[in-house]
């Protein structure tokens, strides 16, 4: 019988979805890949250092290292919900601990310069140039081309022969090592300032005259444009082009549940992505991971060589302490935030007898508090 | 390999000149008995003037400071027939607009205070009206309303710590020689010296450092600056506000010690710059300004080392005029203002008043 369903297999968080099995419809193997994953998960409730124990042991375990921890970290975030991510700031907050988002989009832009964004929705109906800038969303985000719509001119900056490139309009081939730099270079000829390089003269040129030549524009991205300082540039040459005409930017988070614990830290903290509350009021620390001694890692992978309380639905590696949780949007209902941030409340299809990392970090705070 | 050095003040050029066994032709407002010792030349009142008179002189490269950055077309015409070693003459009116400055400052991740020509329409908070081409804090003032000149900006004045890096550059890429803190003049805005590293807590340091050396770099590649170069800016504990870039040699240079010019020259030439040390900690360059108007005593009168831009004997200098620069490794910050204090005053006893 099929199910129908919100899939968190990528930040599209595609709702108009239905599964029987691990099979999706509309067909996308990578949804069907992260349903599979989940429903199998099984293994057990709790581990204690590799060895199978309860869910209270393992909690009593959790307080009795984050009770005695110098430096907590609570980071991760990659499949949870909202309500999980709000949790774990007031954990942070109790415990005086670093928080962070492990992918949040372009963390050190965002807080530096804010950025210009849309709906979905929005670029489908008003933008009529799209630049994917060196990201592949045919496979990353297989359904956002198609949800964005086929009227807009599609400009492709990819020097790779990739599924997105080619379905491109327009293809703009430089090397990987040159985004920064054609970045700025398009910032400066719209500046109408000289270039002091200019064999990508003409290739920048035409795409300023295509975006001048409309009213709405979008630039879709990710991890792809190879760091912070070619986002900051990105984001700056989107504000002096809206001067004149309305461009946004769309981030491509690697994983599903980025984008709303990235809101929550934003709205309960001023900061977004990584935030110190060591201080007892928050703190942006983009830079300031040492001296982590135990880590609470939640929905997401371990970080390596650190004590960690693994709160997961799916197998986490050397954690000192694993519970395994109900897996969002599979079998524990929450909020996650679609990449354009819209709210979209999961469902819990295939229902299960285990606690949410939510309830979890909830009940290791009552534990702390004993 | 003769080099034209050409500056409001060309002593410190020149000695870096010297110091990697260049030839010094020097071109500057004072004719400094320390830069005559090193390397002939002559003195005049104004750019305009240093120019002509560069004109007749036969010199391999030409180095520009201080003072010409303002001036496009004088840099132009001392390039002529010279290897210019500095940021082109084409380059500088984009690098010296405020707001083209602020665009680079944002891209790197810094901020910039808003910049206006005309008065803002509402006075919210504190402005301050500089000169549009001005340099070392001259003729910056509170904004008490009114409309700038067509020679002035309007610009947010950010409270905070000034600071400025001196970088080398390629014309794509920058590497940050030393931060310094800018020691100001205890009313106004006028530059009197430089501190490395500035006074700050180390974690503010090392922000500060980052983001200055992120806007370095932007700059260099946005504005194709060549060789040694400054950005001006003010610390607010959080926040990095780029305030100006000088595209020529700054006076902090002098803090950063041997192989400067020889990675200047690289640098102007377009090749990566070779790895300069940092300069030690704790060096202070603190240029001291007449209290009141004076007569310079002989140049032996000055400590030996310490002592630097020393007038010719007899000289006057009026009052608000430089006389001299200390310039100290062995001094804290207030302990060399104390001595440069004890300088100024105990020259009346030495010198003759105007």
């Amino acid at each position: 019988m099929s199910e129908p369903l919100i899939c968190a297999g990528c930040g599209l968080l595609c709702d108009d979805v239905t599964a029987e099995g691990t099979a999706l419809t509309p067909e996308c193997a990578l949804g069907s890949r992260w349903l599979a994953a989940r429903r199998d998960a099984g293994g057990a409730a709790a581990s204690i250092d590799g060895a199978p124990a309860d869910v209270t042991a393992a909690l009593d375990r959790a307080v009795e290292l984050l009770g005695a921890a110098r430096r907590p970290l609570l980071h991760g975030f990659d499949g949870a919900t909202v309500e999980d991510a709000r949790a774990a700031v007031t954990l942070a907050d109790r415990l005086g601990a670093l928080v962070r988002v492990d992918r949040a989009p372009d963390p050190e832009a965002v807080a530096r310069r804010g950025s210009s964004t849309a709906t979905l929705g929005e670029i489908r109906d008003r933008a009529e140039v799209v630049v994917v800038w060196r990201e592949d969303p045919e496979v990353t985000h297989p359904r956002l081309l198609e949800r964005l719509g086929s009227g807009a001119t599609l400009v492709v900056v990819d020097d790779r022969d990739t599924a997105t490139a080619a379905r491109a309009d327009v293809r703009l081939r430089w090397a990987a090592g040159r985004d920064l730099e054609a970045i700025r270079s398009l910032h400066v000829l719209e500046r109408e300032l000289p270039l002091t390089e200019d064999d990508l003269a003409g290739e920048l040129r035409g795409l300023l005259d295509r975006l001048h030549a409309v009213p709405h524009a979008a630039f879709v991205h990710g991890p792809g444009l190879g760091g912070p300082r070619a986002a900051l540039a990105l984001y700056e040459l989107v504000r002096a082009l809206s001067d004149q005409r309305h461009v946004v930017t769309l981030g491509l988070p690697p994983v599903a549940g980025s984008a709303g614990a990235d809101a929550v830290l934003t709205w309960q903290t001023g900061y977004p992505a990584a935030v110190d509350l060591a201080s007892g009021h928050p703190e942006l620390a983009l830079a300031v991971d040492e001296g982590v001694d135990v880590a609470v890692c939640v929905e997401a992978p371990a970080r390596p060589g650190v004590t960690t309380i693994a709160l997961s639905a799916l197998p986490v590696a050397d954690a000192a302490v694993h519970i395994a949780t109900a897996p969002p949007g599979v079998a524990a209902p929450g909020t996650a935030h679609r990449l354009d941030e819209v709210p979209l409340a999961l469902a819990a299809p295939w229902p299960a007898d285990r606690p949410t990392a939510a309830q979890l970090l909830a009940r290791i705070g009552e534990g702390l508090a004993r | 390999m003769t080099v034209l050095v050409v500056a409001v003040s060309a002593r410190m050029l020149a000695q870096l000149a010297v110091a990697d066994g260049h030839r010094v032709i020097a071109l500057d407002r004072f004719g400094d008995v320390d830069l005559r010792r090193i390397a002939p030349g002559g003195t005049a009142a104004s750019n305009d003037a240093l120019v002509a008179l560069a004109d007749g002189v036969a010199a391999d490269a030409v180095v520009y400071g201080a003072g010409l950055e303002n001036r496009p077309d004088l840099v132009a015409r001392l390039a002529d027939g010279r290897e210019l070693l500095g940021t082109p003459a084409d380059r500088l009116a984009a690098v010296r607009d405020p707001w083209a400055v602020a665009a680079a400052a944002r891209a790197a991740g810094a901020r910039a205070p808003e910049t206006r020509r005309r008065e803002p329409a509402v006075q919210d908070g504190a402005w301050l009206r500089k000169p549009l081409r001005g340099g070392g804090g001259r003729g910056i003032r509170r904004w008490a309303g009114g409309r700038p000149r067509s020679t002035e900006i309007l610009q947010r004045f950010v409270a905070g710590v000034p600071c400025s890096a001196v970088a080398l550059a390629d014309a794509r890429t920058a590497s940050t020689l030393a931060v310094t803190e800018q020691l100001l003049a205890p009313r106004g805005f006028r530059w009197t010296g430089n501190v490395t590293p500035p006074r700050l807590p180390a974690g503010e340091r090392a922000e500060l450092a980052g983001r200055l050396g992120a806007v370095c770099d932007e700059v260099a590649a946005r504005f194709g600056v060549r060789g040694a170069f400054g950005v001006d800016a003010i610390w607010d504990g959080r926040q990095t506000w780029v305030l100006e870039v000088n595209p020529r040699p700054t006076a902090a240079l002098e803090l950063v010690g041997p192989g400067a010019f020889a990675a200047h020259v690289e640098g102007a030439r377009g090749r990566r710059p070779p790895v300069v040390p940092a300069p030690p900690a704790g060096r202070v360059k603190l240029v001291l300004f007449a209290d009141r108007d004076l007569r310079a005593p002989h140049p032996d009168w000055w400590p030996s080392g310490l002592a630097r831009d020393i007038p010719r004997a007899g000289e006057s200098i009026a009052r608000g005029q430089p006389v001299c620069t200390l310039v100290s490794g062995e001094h804290a910050v207030n302990e060399l203002r104390a001595v440069g204090t004890g300088l100024l005053r105990a020259l009346p006893g030495t010198v003759l008043a105007r």
